[in-house]
């Protein structure tokens, strides 16, 4: 869909809020994971670890570790964090002749001084997990460990009535061979907005004023929301049953109606055309569109005037404005040097023309992702100087910019420890960089000009963990792409995969705020 | 405050050029207009100027060209001058022949103080009309559009206007007809400021269709580099409207000239060369109605030469002295039958690998040089060799090259962008016998039509390149450049010598030159073993006459040796930024004249003793002046042996005939005889005539005349002695004798006496200099130490050692000593 046809929608309409999905009913387990008495690191113990917060950032997790013990952010490495728990004081963190004299416990318990004081009780389910761990010898774990491949809580919508209402949440992980668990007890819980829902450490959410906010559970590496929603009092409030001009309408109105929010009158004429004016054309009407528009007596002037302006070329001046400041297409180029006007020129006038052209946005992204040339005639190429303002092209720079503007994910974090609080892993930010490993840029035509190149001899990124090249790999995917040749073709195909969520909702979110703020 | 530093002084240096450069002459800061009509005799002017002209010299073609042209006739004349002293300004009246060959023709003016540095103008192959916009913004719009007919060439203004000036032109056509546009603007380009603003010159086409739709744009191609060229095939009949505007807006005027017409314009040939002398078969890519075939008359020489056609920018092709070899279009490889050979493909596909088989020895080196954007070829290649094990497979990659150095691509004395460095080069030895795979690609992977490239695989040819030192300096200076001798004088030429890639040129070199003008005469000794640089002598007759020629300097090695092939080379800056000009005149020859009487020489006496290592030598330079010359004299050494420095350049003031340079040879100064001579310039204008009231000399060195001195022979030798000292110590109040021990090297006559350098405060030689003689074996020097001499060791002492042999006297410094400074005894 290209931006036009965006825009047509969302002007049109009011405003858009995430599909309200009424509770759905709590899952059960299908069967309990664990298959021995003595627990496992993996699977029972590090999510000890997770509960109590000793792998969080602050503490332990850190990345030099806290009080000579250090464990992988969140557990995103569990060999180390097995290792340095149980082999770097022998006797002491873990001492299994005298399990309880082990200091991974006593600490925990409080029971000798701890930087971090007291995490649980002594005779709380996670420490004696600890414990019978650790007097089954502290082993590891033999063979493949399933690992989560997700989590779900029992209600991802919740509506209360009113305040002081109360909801249980039950958290539930579902691991890679299929088996599910409830890990209620072991996930971490915490809410956007304390004045609407409170959510205790058992899962239990509460009402405490009207609104709607969100709730969340994390568990491993993923979080999951629940929308919970404290209504007003129905007294006063009236659906004016407003008419709907398209999904987007409808989508909001159903939102607005559950909320019991009566959305405003509509504009008038002449506040209908000074916003429109100054959204699309970044101006005030004229005072000739003006005596225009209001003496246009056409039920549909104002789908027209939209049409009109998105035809204009003032809107394609200020989208291409917009998108070129987020390109940063300026005459700085990675040289530091502010000669580069003919690049930044021929970048912005590609783009323009892309934009004049109405071509989908998404063939645009495509193809400046596979750009390749020279920055003084291939404008698209300029993705490849401008954006990055720097001597060096940092493949991970790039990965982590190019992501963030066109998918918007930011992946940053995963390139020390999986992503804390988003599903990234090390190996999604690894593949993601390997699009990029092969861009190289070399002298051009001129003192100006640099050529983009596909280097087929650059290899895939490093691991930082293990150091093993990790080839390109799309977001979210188990396998690289396939093919030989340049990886950016898999990302641009990528891109245009009408599928491809994160690319559709970034860019019609980067449109919505920039015309409804929020 | 360093970091001040470079800034002040390059702001210092931009004023002294910028300002130089409005007053010097016979400087060549601009020509109007820079370009006439094929069979016309036009008037341009030269300004500001301030001579009255004797010649004005055209250069011939370079010496590798289509057989249809005549190597002495470049077609293109200056019949008459006219100096307007007012005005200050000299204005040319060029005869150009109808065959001309279109495109920039280098010239330079010789006036009675010697030759101008290098200006050019442009010959259109269209009659010439001028744009005819007397007020800015004036032809900005389709409908204020200049109708014009083609085939035309418009010469016209980009104005300095506050609001950015755009050139409109209206054309008729008919649909299905072509129409091509050229601009000539920064190939025009003149600019020598030191940091002039080159986006100036970057222009930008659009043909719009008579609807006002845009059907083409372009800025900037592989061919035409930074001026725009296009060809369309018109879509409909009607008014089209060709707009020509800056790419980016500076407030600058900018000329330029734009080519109109229905004429073919390929984009690419195909091959891109063939053998030298043959008749070859090319195709001619990229027009819009499609490719042509036509055959050539190869060129009987190697290099590369222009495709005239009907187009103002013609393609450049290659004559080689080897067979062709093309892509096998439907094989997986091409096989080349042996080499020498020159294979010849077009990357047609993105990703597209082309693939030849060739047979090698080991050991054997090859030059594998590409040629595809130094022709004008969108291709930006790059090469891969493989070996073929004997099973058929591919081993691994044993050669990569991408893009090349200038050195690589034997482009010497230039800078800036050449876009020849593209291409790789490379002088590859194959590692095993057999069959190896040359893999040719674009590593943007990028392909077209017209996407073609040649590889010229053979063994390297030894070639020396011949410049001009110090002709990378920007702007040119013509006191090193342009070779003007006074008549009766001498000027010795300081020549860089350059191998070419893969080159290997060995044993002692004669120099010669061709082209003299009449009465002018050249000395050089031999080159002992190639070296980077050369001095040769040209010397003037009493009575030669003012004229100019174009000369070649050649070299051939002295009996017996291994012959090479000599190339000149002159690569002078154009539109410049910063160490970036965006073009460079290159011509394969350089001028030489004869201009008015020095009324000075110059005498350097070769000195009767060696230069030894580490020490110092005065040399008298005398200067002999007729009676009318009392001016002030700028004396500066311009050649000296590898190692030896000498005394900075020194004005002998007026009424003053001698001076003192002094040699100083380091440690490592490079033994045995090597020439070294001095240059003696005026140092005020003399405007060329008599009594001229005209001044301002500039730092380009433009009215300077310049004379040198015979090139003498410097021997540098060892030392006679070297001195050497074990630690020792002194109290304060007290004296040493500090020994230094004698090691004699070669022996001298007489006594020599002994200082010791590098005393600090407090530390005083007493007596009389200690001497020494061929049989001393320790010499002392007593010091005294007081009380304000710092406790602690002295370390850097030295000796100074006199010797006065044959009346010239030399300074040795040799030694290094430590000596501690220890407290008084208490008592």
């Amino acid at each position: 869909m290209n931006l036009k046809s965006i825009l047509t929608l969302v002007i049109a309409g009011l405003s858009l809020f995430p599909n309200v999905i009424h509770a759905a009913d709590s899952l059960g387990d299908k069967h309990d994971a664990s298959q021995s008495n003595v627990p496992g690191f993996r699977r029972d113990v590090m999510p000890v670890f997770f509960r109590a917060g000793c792998n969080s950032g602050t503490c332990h997790g850190s990345a030099s570790g806290k009080d000579g013990y250090m464990l992988s952010l969140f557990g995103y490495d569990a060999d180390g964090d097995y290792c340095r728990t149980v082999e770097e004081m022998p006797g002491r963190r873990i001492n299994t002749a005298l399990p309880d004299e082990s200091l991974l416990i006593l600490k925990a318990i409080g029971a000798v001084p701890h930087t971090g004081g007291k995490r649980f009780e002594r005779e709380s389910d996670l420490a004696k997990v600890l414990l019978d761990w650790i007097k089954a010898g502290a082993p590891d774990d033999v063979g493949n460990v399933p690992e989560v491949a997700g989590i779900e809580v029992s209600k991802p919508s919740i509506v209360f009535d009113k305040a002081s209402e109360i909801v249980d949440l039950r958290v539930t992980a579902t691991y890679a061979d299929g088996s599910t668990r409830d890990v209620t007890h072991l996930a971490l819980f915490g809410t956007n907005n304390s004045s609407i829902a409170e959510i205790d450490t058992e899962g239990r959410v509460s009402s405490k004023g009207p609104g709607d906010t969100t709730v969340f559970a994390r568990f491993s590496r993923f979080t999951v929301g629940a929308e919970v929603i404290v209504l007003p009092s129905i007294e006063g409030f009236a659906w004016p049953n407003p008419p709907e001009n398209n999904f987007i309408d409808k989508l909001v109105f159903e939102r607005l109606q559950k909320l019991r929010i009566a959305p405003s009158e509509l504009c008038d004429d002449e506040t209908f055309l000074r916003r429109v004016t100054l959204d699309l054309a970044a101006r005030p009407p004229s005072v000739e569109e003006y005596h225009a528009f209001m003496s246009d007596t056409s039920a549909d002037k104002r789908s027209q005037k939209i049409d009109e302006l998105l035809a204009s070329e003032d809107f394609t001046d200020y989208i291409t404005a917009l998108w070129g400041e987020l390109f940063r297409i300026n005459s700085q180029d990675y040289t530091g040097r502010a000669d580069s006007h003919k690049p930044a020129n021929a970048f912005n006038a590609w783009l323009r023309d892309q934009i004049a052209a109405d071509r989908p946005f998404d063939e645009v992204v495509a193809d400046m992702t596979t750009a390749v040339g020279s920055t003084n005639i291939d404008g698209q190429t300029g993705l490849y100087t401008m954006l990055i303002k720097n001597y060096k092209l940092d493949p991970k720079v790039l990965a982590a910019d190019y992501s963030q503007l066109f998918l918007g994910v930011r992946m940053q974090c995963a390139e020390c420890h999986n992503h804390p609080f988003d599903r990234w892993t090390m190996d999604d930010y690894y593949g993601f960089v390997s699009f990029f490993t092969c861009v190289e840029r070399k002298t051009g035509s001129d003192s100006r000009d640099r050529t983009v190149i596909f280097d087929p001899s650059a290899p895939p990124a490093m691991h930082a963990l293990d150091g093993r090249r990790v080839p390109a790999k799309l977001l979210g995917e188990v396998e690289p792409v396939s093919g030989d040749g340049d990886p950016r073709r898999a990302l641009a195909a990528w891109i245009k995969d009408p599928e491809n969520d994160l690319f559709n909702r970034n860019i019609v979110n980067r449109l919505w705020a920039h015309l409804f703020g929020v | 405050m360093h970091a001040f530093i470079g800034p002040i002084l390059s702001l210092i240096i931009c004023i002294v050029f910028s300002c130089d450069l409005v007053s010097a002459d016979p400087w060549i800061a601009g020509v109007t207009p820079r370009l006439v009509g094929r069979g016309t005799t036009s008037e341009i002017v030269i300004d500001r100027w301030r001579h009255e002209a004797i010649d004005v010299l055209f250069y011939p073609y370079n010496s590798v060209r289509p057989d249809e042209e005549n190597p002495e006739q470049p077609g293109i004349r200056c019949v008459g001058t006219q100096f307007d002293s007012e005005k200050q300004r000299l204005i040319c009246q060029v005869e150009v022949a109808t065959n001309c060959r279109a495109g920039e023709h280098p010239f330079r003016v010789l006036t009675a103080v010697g030759l101008s540095s290098m200006g050019t103008i442009y010959v259109g192959p269209f009659p010439v009309i001028n744009e005819e916009e007397t007020k800015a913004n004036t032809n900005d719009t389709p409908e204020t559009a200049m109708l014009v007919e083609p085939d035309i060439t418009v010469q016209g203004t980009l104005s300095n206007s506050s609001k950015d000036d755009i050139d409109c032109f209206r054309v008729s056509g008919k649909a299905g007809e072509r129409l091509s546009v050229e601009v000539d603007m920064v190939k025009m380009g003149d600019d020598l400021r030191w940091n002039p603003v080159p986006e100036g010159y970057d222009s930008v086409v659009t043909i719009l269709d008579p609807s006002g739709k845009r059907i083409a744009k372009n800025d900037d191609s592989s061919l035409n580099r930074q001026d725009p060229l296009l060809s369309v095939q018109l879509p409909v009949d009607g008014d089209y409207t060709i707009v020509l505007q800056r790419s980016m807006f500076i407030p600058e005027a900018r000329t330029y000239a734009i080519h109109i017409g229905r004429y073919f314009r390929p984009l690419a040939a195909y091959p891109l060369g063939g053998p030298a002398g043959s008749s070859l078969s090319v195709e001619l890519l990229g027009d819009p109605l499609g490719p042509k075939t036509q055959t050539i008359s190869m060129p009987q020489s190697s290099g590369t030469f222009p495709l005239l056609g009907d187009a103002p920018k013609p393609l450049t092709l290659r004559s080689s002295p080897f067979p062709n070899v093309l892509e096998a279009s439907n094989d997986k490889e091409t096989k080349v039958a042996e080499l020498p050979a020159a294979v010849n493909g077009v990357l047609t596909h993105p990703d597209e690998y082309d693939r030849f088989r060739i047979t090698v020895k080991k050991g054997e080196p090859l030059q594998v040089r590409v040629w595809a954007r130094a022709l004008g070829s969108p291709v930006d290649p790059s090469i891969r060799l493989r070996p073929v094990d004997p099973s058929g497979e591919l081993g691994a990659v044993e050669l990569e090259a991408d893009d090349a150095t200038r050195p690589d691509r034997d482009i010497f004395g230039g800078q800036g962008d050449f876009p020849d460095t593209f291409d790789p080069s490379v002088i590859w030895t194959p590692k095993q016998d057999g069959d190896y795979i040359l893999e040719v690609y674009d590593p943007r992977g990028a392909g077209g039509p017209t996407n073609v490239y040649r590889v010229e695989i053979a063994p390297p040819e030894n070639t020396l390149h011949i410049g001009l030192s110090f002709e990378g300096y920007k702007p040119e200076r013509p006191r090193k450049t342009s070779l003007s001798v006074p008549r009766g004088s001498r000027w010795t030429v300081r020549l860089s010598l350059y191998p070419a890639q893969g080159s290997n040129i060995t044993g002692p070199l004669d120099l010669s030159v061709e082209g003299l003008p009449p009465g002018i005469t050249m000395l050089s000794s031999r080159i002992p073993e190639l070296q980077s640089a050369w001095p040769m002598t040209l010397i003037a007759d009493t009575d030669a006459s003012l004229s100019a020629s174009i000369i070649e300097f050649k070299a051939k090695p002295a009996e017996g040796g291994e012959p090479f092939k000599t190339v000149n080379q002159q690569n002078l800056q154009r539109v410049s930024y910063s160490h970036y000009p965006w073009r460079n005149i290159r011509v394969d020859r350089f001028a030489a004249a004869v201009s008015e009487p020095a009324g000075f020489e110059v005498i350097l006496d070769a000195p009767n003793q060696p230069l030894m290592r580490g020490s110092e030598l005065t040399i008298p330079v005398r200067i002999v002046r007729q009676p009318w010359c009392d001016e002030p004299l700028e004396i500066q050494c311009e050649f000296a042996p590898p190692g030896v420095g000498t005394s900075p350049a020194e004005i002998i003031p007026s009424g003053e005939s001698i001076s003192n340079l002094i040699l100083s040879a380091n440690d490592n100064a490079k033994l045995g005889s090597s020439p070294l001579y001095v240059m003696v310039t005026t140092t005020q204008a003399r405007g060329g005539r008599e009594n001229s009231s005209v001044r301002g000399d500039t730092d380009q060195g433009s009215e300077r005349v310049r004379v040198s001195s015979d090139v003498i022979n410097i021997e540098v030798a060892e030392p006679f002695v070297s001195l050497s000292s074990e630690p020792q110590s002194v109290r304060r109040g007290n004296r040493i004798k500090y020994r230094w021990t004698v090691k004699q090297l070669r022996p001298f006559e007489g006594q020599a006496s002994v200082r010791m350098l590098g005393l600090p405060v407090g530390l005083t030689a007493v007596g009389s200099e200690p001497t020494i003689d061929k049989t001393s074996k320790e010499v002392e020097v007593e010091l005294e130490a007081n009380d304000d001499a710092l406790l602690g060791l002295v370390g850097e002492l030295k000796c100074e050692v006199q010797f006065n042999i044959g009346g010239e006297e030399i300074l040795l410094r040799t030694g290094s000593g430590k000596l501690r400074i220890d407290p008084r005894l208490e008592k």
